[in-house]
């Protein structure tokens, strides 16, 4: 056990946390990229488009979500640095960045993990939550989540 | 806050890791990609995932140093918890080790 999976990083415990945490910020990073719906003749998931124009993981396409992963990705920094954990706040962010996309479940979800934080910053999660905010939308067959 | 190079290295690295094919993680079925829903291999929604309870539990994961085992679920889909533990142990990520 020389190197964390076949990079030239020495799996330490200390370098083995700060991976771990390397994954934690692809995946709230992802959320902008994966759990977005924006209007294209219908409010639609954002996915893996073969036209890299409409494309999930082009940064370029709908860029108030880049916008949002990066405010998203500080407070993750932040929490690496610190060797702390992750907190609802994590997902907290400024109503303007909404409007263009919307996440699917973001607000039962942050009322999920923390009804007190989510109460506090309602609004917050309101206007960046899909069901909130619009009316007619493609949701895959799924029912919108109910915490 | 300032990382070192080595660190912003491990962070970089790490960040792309989970995309990467061979990692085993990688995919729509996997709770480690901000997913809303767990999909099955023709990328229909089978299960809720939440992708901010699972962003908590991989830092959570972190500061143990990956013994995902001695972490409760709390409100973690039991899906995603499930496949966290069978990824993250002290010695193992995935189905090799570190």
């Amino acid at each position: 056990m020389n190197s964390v999976r076949g990079s030239n990083i020495s799996a330490t415990s200390e370098n083995i946390k700060l991976f771990i945490y390397g994954i934690a910020i692809h995946c709230i990073s992802d959320t902008f990229a994966h759990s977005a719906w924006t209007n294209q003749s219908g409010w639609a998931r954002v996915k893996h488009s073969s036209n890299w124009e409409y494309n999930a993981d082009n940064s370029s396409y709908l860029t108030m979500r880049y916008t949002a992963a990066q405010t998203a990705v500080q407070s993750a920094l932040a929490k690496a640095y610190y060797g702390s954990e992750g907190v609802l706040a994590d997902f907290i962010l400024p109503s303007s960045y909404f409007g263009t996309f919307y996440l699917g479940n973001y607000a039962p979800y942050a009322k999920k993990v923390n009804s007190t934080i989510y109460n506090s910053a309602s609004s917050s999660f309101n206007a960046g939550d899909l069901d909130y905010n619009v009316s007619n939308y493609n949701f895959e067959n799924q029912v919108y989540y109910v915490p | 806050m300032s990382f070192t190079t080595e660190q912003m290295t491990i962070l970089t690295y790490a960040c792309g890791y989970v995309d990467n094919s061979s990692s085993g993680l990688s995919g729509a079925g996997n709770p480690y990609h901000g997913h809303l829903w767990e999909y099955s291999s023709t990328y229909t929604p089978i299960a809720n995932s939440n992708y901010i309870a699972n962003y908590i539990f991989l830092t959570k994961i972190a500061r143990v140093y990956g013994n995902a085992s001695s972490l409760s679920r709390g409100v973690m889909f039991q899906k995603d918890y499930n496949a966290m533990l069978e990824d993250f142990t002290l010695t193992t990520l995935g189905t090799k080790t570190w």
